[in-house]
């Protein structure tokens, strides 16, 4: 039912002796193979930030987005803010290959497009840069502070870890993956937690709701914290998306990108991004 | 005396003894396409008022319908699994997709998000009846019906079985994969998965096939040629078939996305089958007359 998928911590004497290890992981898997798709289109940063102050602020949105209004070209998790809300930016082979694969903290579907694309690429969302932001103002000498992400199934709850994932790696943080916190008193470090109606059990549960999902020990256990809600896409993140897939020729039907195409799937899929994701793969 | 002549041994009931509606029902025009190419053709005013038959449960107006899909599914099915056939082909998720359109409804009507309408449908608890008969509008009315529907038909079965299913994947998507590898290499590669197996049909189609016919104590194979309705049963038959011919460890969808991409490249098991047929009734071309008297 809980699923606790990282500690961040910042213990200064863990990060020296940590460090090294880290060097020569990075040496070895520079060694991975080159993508086989052409490198993604870079886009400068002038461009679109006209889009972002004329796009993001009104709710109606057009359906047809500018072209590479979608991929920005900043790779840092650490400098994503909320110019870059709605777009997507590329992870790095280092970080996804060494890090994240031999674990499989990534989604198995999430997975196998990466593969076929010959890229990672995840869209930023406002959960990772409220979190984020969070963190960034939080002291670390003081008892750690507990997020916990919650929202209905698919709607990106893992991704928003994994991206907090990938910022603590480039912060130098320590990740560390535990299916539960049991102690959560320690000083020095962030406590990011996901709960998932579908984790772990094969049966259907009334609420995504933290109380109901942790029940009232787990509660207890882990208040206080700071509960996170993953929503559902925006209607101008699903024309994102479905940008994305034609970008990387994955949808191949020729009404996918039309005015029609485009508000069937944003219906169909309900803009939840696991379902869109899926209604994608065979159009 | 209808009944007597269909049970008859021996005797062929075709189509029109078993056609419920008479033929001045015209067939339904579902598509938005074909609906804008009658009105320009100004002939939208005449099918206004025709009688018309009722759609098939397949037949949507989506802009990704494609008639040759749903008939690939409906070969495709066996006893009745047609979530399993679509899942095969496509997507098994269109039961879930359903209720979820369903669920994007309710939200909007009660304004409440953190109610989980789905669980509620499926527990039969906490259903706001009351809720959706006061706002007394009609996608709450039909919504509520529907999901009374989708209580006493079973699909909550589907629902949690889609959900266990998560890997399970389909031979489009299959094919797009393989094509796309096969892309880096070469960009002139075909990519649209229904593009392929329209291709695919097309090149397995036979024309001619070999029928057994008794000719003075002998029995000989004598070609004649297949109606158009024919060849494409047997060419959509054919390719399901070589892609049930697989090793164990090798799933349904994968054989049968290798066995489109080949057969709309010209190769593969099945355009052989239909060359050999071809040439069997080329052998016995000699008997051809038999097919007369």
């Amino acid at each position: 039912m809980l699923q606790t998928r990282l500690i961040l911590s910042t213990t200064s004497a863990l990060r020296l002796r940590t460090l090294p290890c880290l060097r020569e992981e990075r040496r070895f898997r520079k060694r991975v193979a080159q993508p086989l798709l052409p490198p993604p289109i870079t886009v400068n940063p002038d461009q679109y930030s006209a889009v972002t102050e004329g796009g993001a602020g009104g709710s109606t949105s057009s359906y047809f987005p500018p072209l590479s209004a979608f991929r920005t070209s900043q790779t840092d998790p650490a400098k994503l803010d909320k110019s870059h809300l709605g777009r997507f930016y590329t992870v790095d082979n280092e970080f996804y290959k060494g890090v994240m694969n031999p674990i499989q903290c990534y989604p198995p579907e999430f997975r196998q497009n990466c593969s076929t694309f010959g890229e990672v690429c995840v869209m930023i969302r406002k959960p990772f840069v409220d979190i984020k932001s969070c963190i960034e103002a939080s002291d670390m000498k003081k008892p750690v502070i507990r997020y916990i992400i919650y929202g209905p199934p698919g709607s990106g709850k893992t991704m928003t870890m994994c991206c907090l994932a990938h910022y603590g790696f480039v912060q130098e943080y320590i990740l560390v993956n535990v299916p539960w916190v049991k102690n959560t008193k320690e000083s020095g470090g962030v406590v990011v937690s996901t709960v998932d109606k579908l984790a772990g059990q094969n049966e259907i549960r009334e609420s995504d709701l933290p109380r109901y999902l942790l029940t009232k020990d787990g509660w207890e256990h882990f208040d206080p914290f700071i509960p996170v809600r993953v929503e559902n896409y925006t209607s101008q993140e699903v024309q994102t998306t479905i940008d994305y897939f034609l970008d990387r020729k994955w949808l191949q039907h020729p009404q996918a990108g039309s005015e029609f195409g485009r508000i069937e799937l944003e219906y169909l899929s309900t803009r939840n991004p696991l379902t869109l994701m899926k209604l994608c793969n065979f159009r | 005396m209808l009944l007597r002549k269909i049970y008859q041994v021996g005797y062929r009931p075709t189509n029109r003894l078993f056609a419920t509606f008479p033929p001045s029902y015209i067939h339904p025009i579902f598509r938005h396409a074909d609906q804008v190419a009658l009105q320009e053709a100004n002939d939208f005013e005449r099918h206004t008022f025709l009688p018309v038959r009722p759609a098939n449960s397949s037949q949507t107006s989506s802009v990704f319908y494609d008639p040759l899909v749903a008939k690939f599914t409906n070969h495709i099915m066996r006893k009745g699994n047609k979530i399993l056939a679509r899942g095969l082909l496509e997507n098994h998720l269109f039961g879930l997709v359903l209720i979820k359109c369903l669920g994007i409804r309710q939200t909007t009507i009660t304004q409440n998000d953190d109610s989980d309408w789905i669980a509620s449908l499926f527990l039969k608890k906490n259903w706001n009846k009351d809720a959706i008969q006061s706002e007394s509008s009609f996608d709450a009315m039909v919504a509520w019906r529907i999901q009374r529907h989708l209580i006493n038909t079973s699909l909550k079965k589907c629902w949690t079985s889609s959900k266990k299913n998560v890997f399970r994947t389909q031979t489009f998507m299959e094919i797009k994969r393989v094509q796309l590898a096969k892309y880096a290499t070469n960009p002139n590669v075909e990519l649209n998965p229904y593009k392929l197996l329209h291709q695919a049909v097309a090149n397995s189609r036979p024309f001619l096939q070999t029928t057994p016919i008794k000719r003075g104590g002998h029995t000989y194979q004598v070609p004649i040629p297949i109606r158009p309705n024919a060849s494409l049963a047997i060419a959509l038959e054919w390719l399901i078939n070589a892609g049930k011919e697989k090793d164990d460890d090798t799933r349904f969808w994968k054989q049968l996305a290798k066995e489109i991409i080949d057969a709309a490249e010209g190769v593969g098991k099945v355009i052989k089958r239909k060359q050999d047929l071809h040439r069997v009734c080329e052998a016995n071309r000699a008997y051809a007359h038999y097919r007369w008297g």
